[in-house]
């Protein structure tokens, strides 16, 4: 359906009442194609398929068989995948030995990407046996895969329990030639930093086998892919980043919820999927939580003509799974609602139309889910619905934002001394670490393991000789910090830092995991334990919180459009003085917590604003400050890829340290995670994006959409929205002079 | 992060659980200086950072006939690929009772000529314990009966002591060897977390003179620290054909008669082994994480001690196994 036929079709609908704020139309692009020899097997499988190769990948092939690194982020469905299977099936084809890795950063990834793997194997005669190896593997296969399997398929924390048996993996290992990494773009913050360390302990037990493969970093489209490619890999690589597949016209319509106030979004969704639905258009429809999913499918179901309407979540059984993305595939299933599990990976071809109910907290993955919309050169339809929350409703504003989207900056922080201890440990655990191995940055972290006991100098090198295995004694998600488990009914469900289980994981929190929602019972800190049970509740929760920060050390400080701008190392005291309780009918409850404060150290961004007078526009610089500060953490999003939970904020009349107003953001993660550096180097992108945002929106004295924060520890008070538009505004007032 | 922080984080993964007072007791011998335990070690000049202990003990074995074992193993008709139960008793029938008739068969001839030929007019026993091996449960008493058909010289006994629960580094290997009524006992012992490699290189060294093992729980325990040990160190370790696991054998023979399959158990009620000031096996990390950090050999002589003991109870329940009817209640 074309736009202006659906535009025309819902001006008849009775129950529209003019949502629709914008409307754009992306041109489609015809395929760009290019030719390259290929082993006659794989072009006779190819021309088999009906497939002729893009442009982009070409161009990966190529690059890789120049030897090069490959960092490909071009869009979903864009045939990624083929492009670093193929290199895979031609190399092992052309020798019988040679083998690669694949690493995902989820099982069910690994698992989907293995049955097209195993059918391209098979068609090719490549006898590549691509084999599965992680926590699910049963015992009786893994020899024979550690034997013979060619392409093994498996994650970072499998891969990180696996080094240190090399010598059971010698086959595989002496005789890598492709380590791909797929879905890249998950490896952001401190998971991030996490694998760039394991890929580094990797290399090292390759180099001792002899083999120097060739990475290929997969990834949704990012601002930085180079800069990512060699922070996660340490490696120069080539970036794959224009598109050559067919596209066809794409329509975005942006959908104003807030112009009906009589229906709720849940309800506006479930009316639009059936309404397209109704039309013959396959839909999918994107919720945050199951339950939520559910809600709108069965409220579609009711209202459309067809009954072949089903919601879709991570926790199906595999076979489930499987039947309802046939069922999408062949075109039986007309609508399907989902949370962010069929964002990605998952093969499930191209539908007719997309609905994302609200902002999924990033453009990448707001564009991976619209990606889900379209088939070859055929039209798409994608309607964005926002919530009230400030980012969220800016786009309605400034749409152009949302349909010029480049990319967010994938950061990886600088290692923490505590990721480096870790890792060197598992390091010396999986080979002798000799002293040319340990850089001047590491020799801190080397004193702190031998005085412990755990390394001990040895003629061969560094030697690991904890009690217990290094890497049960170091498990991963514990280097990055995540010292706190979400416990249900005995089951790990995930594992958080410190600072994020008081921020999320207080008792009385509702959490979503796999779009499950889950309500926490007790968190004890000291054990590292949070105790949740699975409930279905109609509410949200938002942790309070309050915080005094110290600053530490500061390092560069740039004056930018009147303000002085600075970043560097702080300390946090927070504590979480209550949560808010939000209904679906956004009626909220206040509920108190007795939590100790925690403090910890972290990366800092601050802004300080000299000769700013005590009254702008008629109201107190407090209100304008705080203000400016929520504006500031909503928009962050927008420039690197990060929760804006992640980001916290304190505004001062008078910070005793800086001697001035001032705005402090700072990394909401123990030791930081690279947002702050981020955010100082953008500053003035930032506060024109949070100017724009907050002067856009219509409200007089700030609302939910702009100023108002849910998670803001003093109930937003005070608030001043003019003032916070003349603290943000390009030219603002302590532009005139600068101190020294 | 600062230092002490890290310091905490650190903290308990390494320190070994401390000593009972009643283990630390053991540090006091009345009888001999603690030098001397030193001094009674070798230092063979190849393998700087080892000591080597020597001792001998009167024991004598005696392996059933190799007669015995092969009319046993010949009348096995179901070492032929393709022969199970059924169709032995099928063939009995027809008069086929040794692998020898089978030779002549229209149809099996073939195979059993095959096998016979692989294990040789003298019985290789490397070929022998290959198919016997392959075809029986790994607890099979005919597998500690082959043993009969290596060397004696040839079989060796062994034990590790290591510094952790696993993957942690070997710091002492027992081995043992059948001689004239004697068994000869050899502790190498790395004196300090350097003299590991030289350790694995000075078993690897006494492996070249092995055509079969003999360990409790080596198969799955030691055996496999000691090919990971050695591929730590880029090194590779020889490989031999035979290993006995006795622990398979207990657990055969004495399912139910017994609690459960440790060495320990096993001393007290079947070989009749008493240990007097033993040090417990869980403790012998932290004596030689003490004796690391003092430099007194003082923890080292209840650990050698320990060890020796482990190696003797190893032949002895060898001995054991291979006599008639256990007896569990001894």
């Amino acid at each position: 359906m074309r736009l202006d036929e659906f535009l025309s079709a819902l001006d008849c609908d009775p129950s529209y009442q003019g949502q629709v704020v914008y409307a754009a139309s992306v041109p489609a692009h015809a395929a760009e194609h290019a030719e390259i020899e290929l082993r006659p097997e794989v072009a006779a499988t190819l021309s088999e398929r009906g497939i002729r190769l893009y442009r982009h990948q070409v161009e990966t092939i190529e690059a890789l068989r120049a030897g090069r690194d490959v960092i490909l982020t071009t869009p979903t469905a864009s045939g990624k995948t083929l492009a670093f299977h193929i290199p895979t099936v031609e190399w092992l084809s052309a020798d019988p030995k040679a083998t690669a890795l694949y690493l995902y950063p989820l099982k069910a990834l690994a698992n989907d990407q293995l049955e097209k793997l195993r059918a391209l194997d098979e068609e090719c005669g490549a006898d590549l046996c691509p084999s599965t190896y992680d926590g699910d593997t049963p015992p009786q296969k893994r020899a024979w895969i550690r034997r013979s399997a060619r392409v093994v398929l498996t994650n970072p924390h499998a891969l990180h329990q696996y080094l240190p048996w090399h010598h059971q993996w010698a086959r595989l290992f002496a005789n890598l030639k492709l380590v791909v990494l797929d879905e890249a773009h998950h490896y952001r913050g401190v998971v991030g930093g996490n694998v760039a360390e394991l890929l580094a302990r990797l290399s090292r037990v390759l180099k001792h086998y002899g083999a120097r493969p060739q990475f290929v970093v997969s990834s949704a489209s990012i601002a930085n892919p180079e800069d990512f490619a060699r922070a996660l890999t340490g490696r120069d690589a080539v970036s794959v980043d224009e598109d050559g597949s067919a596209r066809g016209p794409r329509s975005v319509v942006f959908w104003d919820p807030m112009a009906d106030p009589s229906s709720s979004i849940t309800r506006q969704a479930a009316t639009l999927l059936s309404f397209l639905t109704d039309r013959g258009m396959q839909t999918i429809c994107f919720a945050r939580s199951r339950v939520m999913a559910e809600r709108i499918a069965s409220a579609a179901r009711r209202n459309s003509s067809t009954t072949a309407i089903q919601s879709y979540r991570a926790g199906y059984l595999a076979q489930e799974r499987r039947d309802l993305e046939a069922d999408l595939r062949n075109g039986r299933l007309r609508g399907v609602v989902s949370t962010s599990a069929l964002e990605s990976g998952i093969d499930i071809g191209g539908l007719d139309a997309a609905i994302l109910v609200g902002f999924p907290g990033s453009l990448l993955s707001a564009w991976q889910q619209a990606g889900r919309a379209g088939r070859g050169s055929r039209p798409s339809l994608v309607i964005y619905i926002p919530y009230e929350d400030p980012l969220d409703r800016y786009f309605l504003r400034d749409p152009e934002r949302f349909l010029a989207y480049t990319g967010e900056r994938l950061v990886l922080p600088h290692r923490t001394l505590r990721q480096r201890a870790g890792h060197l440990a598992c390091a010396a655990a999986e080979l002798p670490l000799r002293s040319e191995e340990i850089a001047a940055e590491d020799e801190e972290a080397m004193a702190a393991l031998r005085e412990s006991g755990l390394l001990a100098s040895t003629p061969s090198g560094a030697i690991y000789r904890g009690l217990r295995r290094a890497h049960e004694a170091f498990p991963l998600e514990e280097m990055a910090g995540e010292t706190v488990r979400l416990v249900c009914a005995g089951r790990t469900l995930e594992t958080m830092d410190p600072v994020r289980a008081r921020r999320d994981a207080y008792p009385g929190a509702v959490l979503l995991h796999r779009g499950e929602t889950y309500v926490v019972q007790a968190l004890d800190l000291a054990k590292g334990m949070a105790t949740a049970v699975r409930e279905d509740v109609d509410y949200s929760t938002q942790g309070l919180r309050t915080s005094a920060v110290e600053i530490l050390s500061a390092g560069t400080s740039v004056p930018s459009g009147g303000t002085h701008v600075a970043h560097g190392r702080v300390r946090v005291t927070e504590s979480f003085v209550g949560y808010k309780a939000i209904h679906d009918d956004r009626s909220a409850s206040l509920h108190p917590l007795a939590l100790p404060p925690h403090a910890y150290e972290t990366d800092g961004v601050w802004a300080t604003f000299r000769n700013l007078p005590l009254e702008i526009e008629g109201t107190d610089l407090l209100g304008a400050l705080h203000g400016a500060e929520h504006a500031l953490i909503s928009m962050a999003p927008l420039l690197v890829l990060c929760d804006a939970a992640d980001v916290a904020g304190v505004s001062m009349l008078l910070h005793p340290q800086t001697g001035a107003p001032t705005i402090l953001l700072y990394d909401g993660i123990e030791d930081g995670a690279g947002i702050a550096e981020v955010l100082f180097g953008e500053w003035p992108r930032l506060a024109a994006a949070a100017h724009a945002m907050v002067s856009q929106c219509p409200c007089d004295a700030g609302c939910p959409a702009c100023l108002l924060s849910p998670r803001c520890g003093s109930q937003n008070q005070p608030l001043s929205k003019p003032g916070a538009m003349r603290i943000l505004a390009p030219s603002a007032p302590a532009s005139r002079k600068e101190d020294a | 992060m600062r230092n002490d922080r890290l310091a905490g984080w650190l903290a308990g993964r390494a320190t070994p659980p401390e000593p009972t007072q009643g283990a630390k007791d053991l540090l006091d011998v009345p009888d001999r200086a603690p030098e001397e335990v030193i001094l009674s070690g070798v230092q063979e000049p190849e393998f700087p950072g080892t000591l080597t202990f020597a001792s001998e003990v009167p024991f004598d074995l005696r392996f059933p006939s190799v007669g015995n074992l092969r009319t046993s193993v010949e009348r096995m008709l179901h070492l032929l690929y393709g022969i199970g139960p059924c169709r032995s008793e099928q063939l009995r029938r027809q008069g086929y009772e040794t692998l020898a008739d089978l030779t002549s068969h229209p149809q099996w001839g073939e195979g059993a000529r095959a096998l016979l030929d692989k294990w040789g007019r003298r019985w290789d026993a490397k070929a022998v314990f290959h198919t016997l091996r392959t075809w029986l449960p790994a607890s099979d008493p005919l597998l500690l009966a082959a043993l009969g058909l290596v060397p004696r010289e040839h079989i060796l006994f062994f034990d590790l002591e290591t510094l952790g629960l696993s993957n942690a580094p070997i710091f002492l290997i027992a081995t043992a060897r059948l001689a004239d009524r004697t068994l000869l006992v050899h502790q190498h012992l790395a004196t300090s977390l350097g003299g590991e490699r030289p350790l694995l290189d000075r078993f690897s060294r006494e492996l070249e003179k092995t055509t079969a093992l003999v360990s409790y729980n080596g198969k799955a325990f030691d055996w496999n620290l000691l090919r990971e040990r050695s591929a730590y160190y880029s090194q590779r370790l020889p490989s031999v054909e035979i290993h006995a696991d006795l622990l398979h054998h207990v657990r055969r023979q004495f399912v139910g008669l017994l609690p459960d399959a440790h060495l320990a158990t096993i001393e007290e009620n079947v070989l009749g082994v008493r240990r007097a000031n033993d040090l417990p096996s869980s403790l012998v990390p932290s004596f030689y994480s003490m004796y690391l950090e003092t430099g007194s050999p003082a923890p080292l002589r209840p650990i050698l001690d320990h060890n020796r003991q482990d190696i003797k109870s190893l032949a002895l329940l060898l001995r054991t196994l291979l006599g008639e009817a256990p007896d569990a209640t001894r």
